[in-house]
């Protein structure tokens, strides 16, 4: 290949490149019209996602589906046929009339359809686009296909040329920027309009077009489709046309095309988000304002000033002031100084007097200090940091939006101060990602892959979080966030680095002449390597994020920024990959072998051998290798070092010629493949590592041989379905097979509070409607246990612990449990020779559920000794509670903090907390303690602990192989919560009891 | 006459706030409502298995006899009940109410709203401070028997239990 074909695809390279900042491509990717308008290259074609030859006739049976076809297929399909003989047959016949139509089709339709030469920009600028939908004239979907086939061909192979003269007119010097807008939007509605029709037609080359009824599968809701579109992945033997139909009907949800009022929809939203956006006015009143804001801080002061209080002054009272100087600037110059009331002028006043001495007088957080350096082991504590990570950006709106959320949570958190203050000490992409999953209410339901979206797709609304929000919902949002803040870090470090390398690649064609000597062809050769691994880690990542299984198609992501993101970086790497293919000398040089490569769970229709790659290193480990492997071992490049780059070389260029991999066509596959050129990219490197010679191998080695949790899938936290279980562990995968959403779920997602509790004026103001999603089916039945078991285990930890054996944390948590079922049994001694009510579980001896005494009711308990008449074993919400605070405080170590605190003499509120009761100080502590880990209340720091303990064991019981030694202690630790016990088998992943459906348990 | 009431309402808040609920609390007098009785409200978060936010309602009824007080809680578990599952609820519930060791929980307003609820009467007789550990005492035992046996209902609702299965479990 000469010279000019290299120039040719460095400059398509040169293309993608966005005008807008490298920090913000990879990270702010602005919203859709921009990135589709500005990174479509021409040459490069965006195809509709499917890219199917239209001559599969063989995919289509022989003949109609009989019954016993049909039947099998709805089984498969996951529906029922009716067992209504008489539908049944009518079904029957159904799927023979859409057999012979595609037998039809699939026959007849013309094949080698021509472009007409018409003027493609009149042509569009003229068209009515919802027309191409047939609407009056067609009987179903389909039908359009039939019988306007060509015609409808030659219009969509017009659209390139219409592309091309948009783009034309839009540098022409007198552009009609009205009519090129409304070009535009025509040009997008069109793709989804070829994309619609694309599937429509792959569809009817499916065999499964004729088994299944479109009626049928037409009502399964997103939900439903994905989750078992990923059943179908995971299969030994894939059904690969079921797998290609689903992913048509996911698709064509997506789409959201049907009819002709949809197309004009389509084309009239594209319209608007063409439109420059409006300022968005400030309505807000002045004086209101000002008003709301001096209450807060004179709730404040009061709280701040009284005896009782341990918190840091000068630290609330600046933080309250960063929060609100925006507003306070604004609204002070529009309210005349008559109309200020007292308290708005002394808050105008404390306020200037801060700025005039910033950073003077603020209190250390000593009591934040002291509970973060004694935090429970292992549990994450709110960073606090002022500044996003490295390679992460918030936009000013962004950033404004969180800043109003804040001031407003300042403002009704008179109640939950430190909790508040600890959040608003975060940093500023974790609240991003903390009210993005309120307002999308996906609190309890994370995906790892929704930071993604947080930031590329959001800006915070205060009007939408309140009405969503309670103090609850928050409480979970934080500790939701705290899990997925390493991958954000992760995800910026990394688009950092991928920008970095980028412009390298990018300054190959345009050198800084600035810039010293230019780059070598190894050199070369070596970054774009680099790019292509980072890039795929990238991708990885987001597909794991996003519940992707890997050989799925991008386009089965629901949010259509991550899904346009996916796309432009499988885009990029195969640019890469083509770029290294001009770069190499000997294009075409020797081939690794096929199975060299490939690993077998990308191979379509082979067995899934849910293969956790580990081997697989790290994304620091590969970019730390490549920084090593980079500048100084280039600067001469030895004999192995060269080689080394041979080796990888060839493992790049062979991929191209994977099976299963369209690189022509650039067919959406899954990055199945990608991930099997990264792995294979890595192995290379590992492999020379034994043979070949480099300069600082050792250190390369040390890097490569570090376990990462990068690469192997972030299973850990992902299922298959992209639900982020298991999030506030790090408990090994648990496959949820509750993830429906069924439209009975929907009963149990509303609170009923509305706006009840909303009274004008001076009574409390609640957030009204307050909504709360729950993913758990409670499998629970309350199989009444055998105490027996709790006892067992019991013993054998005493036995444990009597023979001075170190306890694992395991063990520990496993304590903790069991020293709660013994606080349960004290309770049920008291209740011996008490009268048992009828019918209901007699054996009050018998088993404890975690919480003891809520089991149902064995008897009325007199309870004289608690000073308390007439409470009922189970029912009394005051014990409850108390238990709950009890286990709280020793998971926080209460004690110790409490006596920390008591006697740490450099506390600025030393002398104050002397005075305080034990109880007193106890309850304060216990509240600040509980908001530097992101709890809200002892509620959910309680359910946080039923959480690992219940993790704990279904790990142990269920997962662990080989089993643990003291398996039997495990097991019986279980059993006494009185659920039927069920490991896992290859009919049901999952195990029972689920670890939802004990924490349920442990928590009614 | 609405003197105790009130303070006893007020003794219940006090008693909330000091225990530190995170839910959202006030007492509402009639006029702000429109009824004839005072009423405490307080948001019930983190209640049951799922940890949902709920309404508590805690009252005096407006009887009149004398010397006699009939402290009531309501708490709504659901307020949007959809139409067709009504009788499987009302069947759930009836049955559930049965082994309930006090209160009950009821359908209402056309069969939208689940609720519990428990009335306790007590002498007015009596000193205060005794009758406002009664009120508490009432208050926390209807909220924990609602939340003990929510997961039973819950659980009929989304169809994972037949009324048959439940009351098997129940009795066991």
């Amino acid at each position: 290949m000469g010279k000019d074909n290299e120039e040719l695809s460095l400059r398509q390279v040169n293309m993608h490149k966005s005008q807008v900042s490298a920090v913000s491509e990879g990270l702010n990717a602005s919203s859709f019209k921009l990135t589709y308008m500005d990174t479509a290259a021409p040459g490069l074609q965006v195809t509709s996602p499917v890219m199917k030859d239209l001559g599969a006739i063989s995919a289509i049976p022989a003949q109609p589906p009989t019954e016993q076809q049909m039947s099998r297929a709805y089984d498969n399909a996951g529906l029922k046929l009716s067992s209504n003989s008489h539908k049944r047959a009518k079904a029957v016949e159904e799927a023979g009339k859409r057999h012979t139509r595609q037998t039809t089709f699939a026959t007849t339709k013309p094949r080698n359809v021509v472009k007409p030469n018409a003027d493609a920009f009149r042509f569009f600028n003229n068209l009515d686009l919802s027309s191409l939908m047939f609407e009056n004239e067609r009987s179903d979907s389909f039908s359009p296909l039939l019988d306007h086939y060509k015609e409808l061909k030659e219009i969509f192979l017009m659209i390139p040329d219409y592309e091309t003269a948009i783009r034309t007119s839009l540098t022409a010097p007198n552009a009609d920027q009205k009519a090129l807008e409304k070009a535009q939007a025509k040009l997008k509605t069109l793709y989804d309009l070829r994309a619609y029709y694309d599937v429509l037609e792959d569809m009817m080359s499916n065999k499964y077009y004729a088994f299944l009824s479109m009626e049928d599968t037409g009502k399964l809701s997103y939900k439903e489709l994905r989750t078992r579109l990923d059943g179908l992945y995971r299969e030994q033997n894939r059904d690969t046309d079921l797998i290609d139909y689903y992913q048509n009907l996911i698709r064509l949800k997506e789409l959201g095309l049907s009819d002709m009022k949809s197309v004009k929809n389509r084309q009239h939203e594209y319209t608007e988000s063409l439109k420059r956006p409006p300022v968005p006015q400030d309505t807000r009143n002045a004086r209101e304002e000002l008003d709301k804001m001096a209450k807060s801080y004179k709730e404040l002061l009061s709280s701040l000033s009284d005896e009782d209080s341990i918190a840091p002054d000068g630290l609330y009272t600046e933080m309250l002031f960063k929060t609100f100087a925006p507003d306070l600037a604004k609204f002070r110059t529009q309210v005349p100084d008559s109309k200020k009331s007292s308290s708005v002028k002394k808050l105008l006043a404390d306020y200037d007097a801060y700025v005039a001495n910033v950073g003077a007088h603020q209190s250390a957080d000593r009591t934040q200090e002291l509970l973060r350096r004694n935090k429970p082991e292992d549990e994450d504590v709110i960073e606090k940091r002022n500044a996003s990570s490295s390679g992460i950006a918030l936009t000013p709106a962004q950033q404004e939006g969180v800043r109003r959320i804040g001031a407003w949570l300042i403002q009704n958190g008179k109640d939950h101060a430190p909790f508040v203050f600890n959040l608003l000490q975060a940093p500023p992409e974790q609240q991003l990602l903390v009210f993005y999953l309120i307002e999308n209410k996906k609190q309890d339901n994370p995906q790892q892959a929704d930071y993604f979206s947080a930031l590329h797709n959001y800006e915070p609304d205060l009007s939408a979080f309140t009405k969503n929000s309670d103090w609850t919902m928050i409480s979970r949002a934080v500790r939701a966030s705290m899990k997925m803040s390493p991958e954000m870090k992760r995800f910026g470090a990394l688009s950092e680095n991928i920008r970095q390398t980028q412009q390298r690649i990018d300054a190959f064609s345009n050198p800084n002449p600035n810039a010293g000597a230019a780059p070598t062809l190894a050199e070369k050769k070596s970054t774009v390597i680099k790019g292509i691994l980072q890039r795929g880690v990238l991708l990885k990542k987001l597909y794991a994020g996003a519940g992707l299984h890997e050989d799925m198609p991008p386009d089965m992501v629901q949010d259509p920024v991550l899904r346009q993101r996916l796309k432009d970086e499988y885009l990029k790497i195969l640019e890469l990959i083509r770029l290294f293919r001009q770069l190499d000398p000997q294009a075409g040089g020797q081939m690794l072998p096929p199975n060299a490569y490939q690993s077998p769970r990308h191979m379509k229709g082979t067995a899934l051998e849910d293969t956790r790659e580990e081997e697989m290193p790290t994304s620091e480990a590969i970019t730390e290798g490549f920084e090593l492997l980079n500048e100084a071992a280039f600067e001469t490049v030895s004999e192995g070092s060269f080689n080394l780059l041979e080796a990888m070389g060839e493992t790049v260029l062979s991929f191209m010629e994977t099976p299963g991999y369209n690189f022509a066509s650039g067919a959406m596959a899954g990055i199945g493949s990608i991930s099997g050129l990264v792995g294979s990219l890595f192995a290379t490197y590992s492999l020379y590592q034994k043979t070949g010679s480099l300069t600082q191998a050792d250190g390369l080695a040390r890097t490569v041989d570090l376990a990462g949790d990068y690469l192997t899938n972030i299973g850990s936290l992902v299922t298959g379905a992209g639900e982020l279980t298991n999030v506030f562990t790090n408990a090994q995968s648990v496959v949820s097979s509750t993830w429906l959403g069924s439209a009975t779920d929907a009963l149990w997602t509303t609170s009923n509070i509305g706006d009840k509790l909303m009274v004008g004026g001076g009574a409390v103001a609640v957030v009204a409607g307050a909504v709360k999603a729950t993913s758990a089916t409670i499998q629970a039945f309350r199989e009444y246990s055998n105490f027996k078991d709790a006892d067992k285990a019991q013993q054998t930890l005493a036995a444990k612990e009597a023979a001075h054996q170190p306890l694992t944390k395991s063990e520990q948590k496993l304590k903790v449990f069991l020293s709660h079922q013994k606080l349960a049994v004290k309770r049920d001694a008291l209740s011996a020779g008490v009268d048992i009510v009828t019918g209901i579980m007699t054996s009050v001896a018998g088993g404890l559920t975690m919480s003891g005494y809520l089991a149902p009711i064995g008897g009325i308990v007199g309870l004289a000794a608690l000073g308390i008449t007439l409470v009922h074993k189970g029912v009394n919400y005051a014990l409850k509670r108390e238990d709950r605070i009890n286990t709280v405080d020793e998971f926080l170590n209460i004690d110790n903090l409490v006596s920390l605190v008591r006697n740490d003499a450099t506390h600025p509120k030393h002398a104050e907390i002397q005075k305080q009761s034990d109880r007193s100080l106890r309850k304060k502590i216990r509240q600040e303690a509980l908001a530097m880990l992101g709890f809200d209340s002892y509620k959910e720091c309680y359910r946080h602990i039923c959480t690992e303990i219940a993790e704990m064991l279904y790990q142990k019981v269920f997962l662990d192989n080989p089993r643990p030694a003291d398996y039997d202690m495990y097991y019986n630790a279980m059993s006494s919560l009185g659920m039927m016990i069920k490991p896992p088998s290859a009919t049901n992943r999952e195990g029972k009891p689920s670890v939802k459906d004990m924490i349920s348990k442990m928590m009614d | 006459m609405n003197d105790p009431k009130r303070e006893l309402l007020q003794a219940l808040e006090d008693y909330y706030r000091s225990e530190g609920e995170p839910g959202e609390m006030s007492i509402f007098t009639a006029d702000e409502l429109g009824t004839t009785m005072d009423m405490f409200r307080m948001e019930l978060a983190g209640f049951g298995s799922d940890g949902v936010s709920v309404l508590g309602e805690f009252f005096f009824m407006p009887f009149e006899e004398k010397g006699i007080l009939y402290f009531s809680t309501v708490i709504t578990l659901l307020s949007t009940v959809s139409i067709g599952l009504a009788p499987d609820i009302a069947a759930a519930v009836a049955r559930l109410n049965y082994y309930l060791p006090c209160g009950c929980y009821a359908l209402g307003n056309k069969d939208q709203n689940l609720i519990y609820r428990m009335t306790v009467p007590l002498t007015e007789n009596r000193p205060l401070e005794e009758l406002k550990k009664d009120i508490i005492l009432a208050a926390d035992t209807a909220i924990g028997a609602a939340e003990a046996y929510e997961g039973y209902l819950k659980r009929v609702i989304l169809n994972e239990l037949t009324v048959e299965e439940m009351i098997n479990e129940l009795t066991k």
